[in-house]
């Protein structure tokens, strides 16, 4: 191989290929990065702890960072949070599923098809603005207290931002590529699967990353509202029972199912994504 | 030279396109004319005299309004098997590495991943590119990248390949010696091209004819023969018979662009 000798076999001039992988530092990494992340961290949590704990009208309003500790503690050993854990992450991971799978293709349709695009452009538009609240007892009425109304509502919040995302990106995609694509004989689906999908895959796990922000707030939402299982039960249950260091635990939990949720969609991401424009 | 019997016959072709007034625009205009066996053949025009058009139409992405593009007695009616085009502007998968790049139109034929391989690196080879295979097009300059649009091209073993400004984006020194490789790849496999240019150096380095169109409309405005010896190599550029061609040609189109 003579890949870095700068001049092709053919005795052409040819520019020395760029080393794929020059390491350059990223802004925010320097020495000092990690140490400060730390103390802001401190600095929050001990004002936390020193203002926590206070009572109004005999009702501790805000625990205390320890208090809340120990409540997590208390939550982690209790056979009760895990199966409302399980309920609830099962909820996510079918109205996420369910958001992937019906998403992708009708954005891609609508992408690609101006008359789709135009005929579905205000519906999107319009769940995109809708509140899901008020939503949530229609969907009771129309499908049960089950599961699948709580599926259902994650799948309304999230399947218009990737709807949207991926319709965005394919209607962009260079039409260079397409012409390529169709001039080699691709067929239909040939095209997009093997040209318009990948090219599109920047935007479409940009609608993927803000749905799944939004299938978790749906999934807060439901449980909240239907509260007939998982963690929005127990979020139910603690605040009537005014037990608050149990309530920050809990909702500390959704947080990191949250967050758990859109770090697995970025690590997916970046598995994808060996290749820069 | 076309002494074989023609194989594409390009006949009568309109082509008319909206324009912003609501109106039609002809692009092309009753535009006939054949490519021989093994003949190469450049257009050369002033830009938006609809040589992209006319290339478009023979790599059937386009249709025209009358008039009709022949292959081997076949009417045009979309893409097709014996046809391959050289995209200006590369049109490479940027996700895909060179060899992913190459095997993309033999995996869209289905062919066998042995039969895949094989053909991709020989075209890889031919193109001078062989130790590149697992480089990205972004690690490539544009002259290597447009060695992968030509491997693309060759590796589906076309009868008729269609190259529309293939070397336009590059410097001067690389498109010369890309236009060298070209010729020697074609002289050991003989193809039948259409190449379309607005250099005309390039044009007449290369063809057998030179095809000139004249814009608004597009129309055949003369075919220059050149009968320059083949196999052409660098030093023929700087012989006064190839001088005195483009000049010719170069004269044609001043009177166009005036
Ligand atoms: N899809 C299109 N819609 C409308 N006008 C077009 C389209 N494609 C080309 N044209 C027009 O047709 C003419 C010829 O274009 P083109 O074939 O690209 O010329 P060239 O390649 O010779 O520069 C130009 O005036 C261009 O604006
Ligand atoms: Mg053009």
């Amino acid at each position: 191989m003579d890949a870095g000798d700068g001049t092709s076999p053919g005795g052409a001039a040819v520019v020395q290929p760029r080393p794929a992988l020059v390491k350059v530092r990223a802004p925010g990494r320097e020495w000092w990065f990690l140490p400060l992340r730390i103390l802001s961290v401190v600095v929050l949590l001990g004002a936390w702890q020193a203002f926590g704990g206070q009572e109004r009208s005999g009702i501790e309003f805000l625990p205390r960072f320890s208090d809340v500790v120990q409540g997590l503690v208390s939550l982690v050993q209790d056979d009760e949070f895990w199966r409302a854990t399980r309920d609830t992450v099962q909820v996510l991971v079918l109205g996420y599923a369910l958001t992937v799978v019906v998403g992708i293709p009708i954005g891609v349709v609508m992408g690609a098809k101006h008359i789709v695009r135009r005929a579905l452009r205000p519906l999107v538009g319009i769940l995109l603005a809708t509140p899901i609240a008020p939503l949530v007892p229609i969907l009771i009425i129309m499908l049960g207290i089950g599961i699948s109304a709580r599926v259902a509502t994650i799948f309304i919040l999230a399947v218009p931002i990737l709807i949207e995302n991926t319709a965005a990106s394919v209607a962009t995609v260079p039409r260079r590529l397409v012409d390529m694509g169709h001039s080699f004989g691709a067929s239909r689906r040939q095209l997009a699967m093997a040209v318009i999908v990948p090219a599109s895959l920047p935007g479409i796990f940009a609608g993927l990353r803000l749905a799944a922000g939004r299938a978790v707030v749906g999934m807060v939402v439901g449980e909240l509202i239907i509260a007939s299982a998982g963690l929005g039960q127990l979020i139910q249950l603690y605040s009537t029972t005014f037990d608050a260091p149990k309530l920050f635990a809990t909702v500390v939990a959704v947080l990191l199912i949250g967050l758990g949720a859109v770090q697995l969609v970025q690590i997916a991401e970046r598995r994808s994504g060996r290749w820069r424009r | 030279m076309s002494d074989g019997h023609r194989r594409v016959r390009v006949d009568s072709v309109t082509k008319l396109f909206p324009n912003a007034q609501g109106g039609t625009f002809t692009a092309l205009q009753d535009v006939t004319f054949d490519v021989g066996d093994f003949e190469f053949l450049s257009i050369i025009g002033p830009s938006g005299s609809g040589k992209t058009t006319l290339l478009r139409i023979l790599g059937g992405l386009e249709f025209p309004e009358h008039g009709a593009v022949v292959i081997d007695e076949a009417e045009v009616r979309g893409p097709g098997r014996e046809r391959a085009i050289v995209f200006q502007d590369f049109a490479l998968l940027p996700w895909r590495s060179v060899l992913g790049n190459v095997v993309f139109p033999l995996e869209l034929r289905r062919v066998a991943k042995g039969e895949r391989d094989r053909r991709a690196h020989e075209a890889i080879t031919l193109v001078g590119l062989a130790g590149f295979e697992d480089y990205y097009p972004n690690m490539l300059s544009g002259g290597m990248q447009q060695r992968v649009g030509l491997a693309r091209a060759l590796a589906v073993e076309p009868e008729v390949l269609l190259m529309d400004e293939p070397f336009g984006a590059l410097d001067a020194q690389t498109r010369t010696v890309l236009q060298d490789e070209l010729l020697q790849i074609w002289e050991r496999d003989r193809k039948t091209v259409v190449f379309v240019t607005h250099d005309m150096a390039e044009a007449v380095f290369l063809s057998d004819r030179v095809l000139i169109l004249s814009a608004n409309p597009g129309t055949v405005h003369r075919v220059v023969t050149v009968e320059l010896p083949r196999p052409r190599l660098d030093e023929l550029r700087r012989t006064a018979e190839f001088a005195d061609l483009v000049g010719d040609v170069w004269e044609t189109l001043q009177t166009l662009t005036r």
